[in-house]
């Protein structure tokens, strides 16, 4: 049986029906058409469909729509303010820290909340906080020297 | 001193900007009208002889629009281009 | 892997959940962080017709200190509360370090303590997708008459991997315990019980509601120590967690509680290894000693990938480790 649910994603309020067996990361991709977060493993191992949630990384392909609600999401899609990238969105351009990309929105986000709670990281902060996200690419070097390089202004 | 534009300089990928901020489209992301999905079933047993495979309940399902086994390949052996002339 | 269907509750109090659970017997299960549940749902290893989700009972989330002398958790605090919490990180720091180790940060920020000390059992042949199991024969976590794992096993062997299960029983924690028919406290030691296939004492109209663990006398150290493929998201192939307390006069060994997870079906307290140690004076070579014991303690199997000699030589190595910094943790407090 489908509900009435309002989901508050990037500073909007969307209102669907959804069933309690549809995930955030479906319902986010679906019906919303937010592509960003990816669906990677779906079983909370890999990190690809990281979204923040009251500001807190979190992994949508574990968490109902149902049990949304009424919670700030912020997903890659919000990030970047009309036309400006941000900090870190610019930092992993330009430290080569993107390859395929399908890691990127995730491991940003991860990034982007990690760094609000920790302004000035040490390396191994930053690899036990982004440990969550997995990437198949890069060998995560530079995407640690692409963290830390936004941690260090 | 001639200055070059890409010899030595940073060139920051190309395809960096959508990816950072999620718009790149993958194939999983990708909705089309009236796009119609495939599912993959595969042999549960690592080592057997195929003896037969029935399609047709799968078949009458509806929303069904096609069942493909191996038969339908048969005689193929490399992708879905046809030979060229 | 889509969720199989199911109904969704969601309880304003703990007395609501409990006549839920009551109402609906079998056919329904609790969720708490869900970040364990809905894999296993994804998998088709469950799947509950009704969902009661205690998400909506905020006030089971807390961190207060008791009368009695200790402290009560509530079950459903977050493992990231939990894992920077300075009051915890002051009484019980390997709590704190056993928390932060459980998988990644966004599990962490979403799971709970108290679904953490009742996670189900794991094994490489049980946490696999439908299709995946569909062509083995059935094993006994799954209701069958064989373990595929201990071949001619006569009982599941799936391994109690929770990381704060080894750190809570070596604190003397008790949990407590509410239904539709009351409630009551249990010892961590008999909530679990070393079986493979329900792997605590937890009805399924049970909920698990409160964490209660003494404060340490003085001169106590603690540490959790634990053995993964990677730092970060693994379940352990060894937890260890510790705790020590000096004799006030003399300094010598008094209570020490050594605990192994992820070797068994539960928790294992190694009393043989303790004993070494009471009452004595501490040396390295008493701390090497009892490791030596602790690793002849254990019986593991081969699982997971793991050769059940690597195992048993890690709780020697890891035994020493933790024994060395509890005890370098008594002496500074």
């Amino acid at each position: 049986m489908k509900q009435l649910i309002e989901l508050d994603v990037n500073g909007e309020v969307y209102e669907l029906a959804v069933e309690p067996r549809r995930t955030l990361l479906e319902v986010l991709r679906e019906n919303l058409g937010l592509t960003g977060a990816k669906e990677g493993c779906d079983m909370g191992e890999c990190g690809t469909c990281t979204v923040l949630m009251e500001g807190r990384p979190v992994l949508s392909c574990l968490i109902l729509a149902v049990e949304s609600q009424g919670k700030e999401i912020l997903t890659i899609e919000g990030l970047a303010k009309v036309g400006q990238l941000s900090a870190l969105q610019q930092s992993f351009i330009d430290h080569g820290a993107i390859q395929c990309g399908f890691c990127t929105p995730g491991i940003i986000l991860t990034a982007k909340a990690f760094l609000d709670e920790n302004p000035h990281p040490g390396k191994e902060e930053v690899k036990r906080a982004i440990g969550g996200n997995l990437c198949r690419c890069t060998g995560y070097v530079k995407i640690i020297e692409a963290i830390l390089a936004v941690a260090q202004e | 001193m001639e200055k070059y534009s890409v010899i030595g300089k940073r060139l920051p990928r190309v395809d960096g900007v959508v990816k950072a901020t999620g718009e790149a489209k993958y194939t999983a992301d990708m909705v089309l009208p009236r796009m119609l999905y495939g599912k993959v079933l595969r042999s549960p047993y690592p080592h057997a002889r195929i003896v037969h495979i029935d399609t047709s309940r799968a078949e009458r399902l509806p929303g069904v629009k096609a069942v493909i086994t191996g038969k339908d390949t048969l005689g193929k052996k490399y992708g879905g281009l046809p030979a060229l002339p | 892997m889509r969720l199989p269907g199911f109904d969704h509750f969601v309880p304003g109090t703990i007395r609501e959940a409990c006549d839920l659970l009551r109402d609906h017997k079998d056919k329904a299960k609790v969720t708490a962080g869900g970040t364990d549940l809905l894999v296993r749902m994804k998998q088709k290893l469950l799947t509950p017709a009704f969902l009661v989700n205690l998400k909506g009972i905020p006030e089971f989330e807390y961190i207060s200190e008791d009368q009695g002398g200790g402290l009560r958790i509530g079950a459903l605090t977050r493992l990231r509360i939990i894992e920077g919490s300075s009051l915890i990180k002051d009484k019980f720091s390997l709590l704190a370090q056993a928390a932060g180790r459980v998988a990644t940060l966004q599990i962490r920020n979403v799971a709970t303590v108290g679904g953490n000390l009742c996670l189900d059992s794991r094994c490489w042949y049980y946490n696999q997708s439908h299709f995946w199991r569909k062509s083995r024969p059935l094993c006994y976590k799954r209701g069958g008459d064989l373990c595929h794992v201990v071949k001619g096993g006569d009982r599941c062997y799936a391994l109690c991997q929770a990381d704060t299960a080894p750190v809570l029983m070596a604190l003397g924690a008790r949990v407590k315990v509410m239904s539709f028919e009351g409630e009551r406290v249990i010892a961590l030691k008999d909530f679990f019980t070393g079986e493979g296939r329900g792997v605590n004492v937890l009805q399924p109209h049970e909920i698990l509601t409160e964490i209660q663990v003494p404060f340490l006398p003085s001169f106590s150290g603690g540490v959790y120590l634990k053995d993964s493929a990677r730092d970060v998201i693994d379940f352990p192939i060894l937890g260890v967690g510790v705790v020590l307390t000096l004799e006030s006069g003399n300094g010598l060994c008094g209570e020490v509680k050594i605990v192994l997870g992820a070797v068994s079906s539960a928790p294992i307290e190694v009393g043989k290894a303790e004993k070494v140690l009471k009452g004595e004076k501490l040396t390295e070579g008493l701390i090497e000693e009892a490791a030596r014991v602790a690793s002849k303690e254990v019986r593991p199997f081969t699982q997971m990938g793991i050769p059940a000699s690597y195992k048993r030589r890690m709780v020697e190595v890891f035994t020493k480790r933790a024994l060395r910094e509890a005890w370098r943790l008594a002496r500074r407090s």
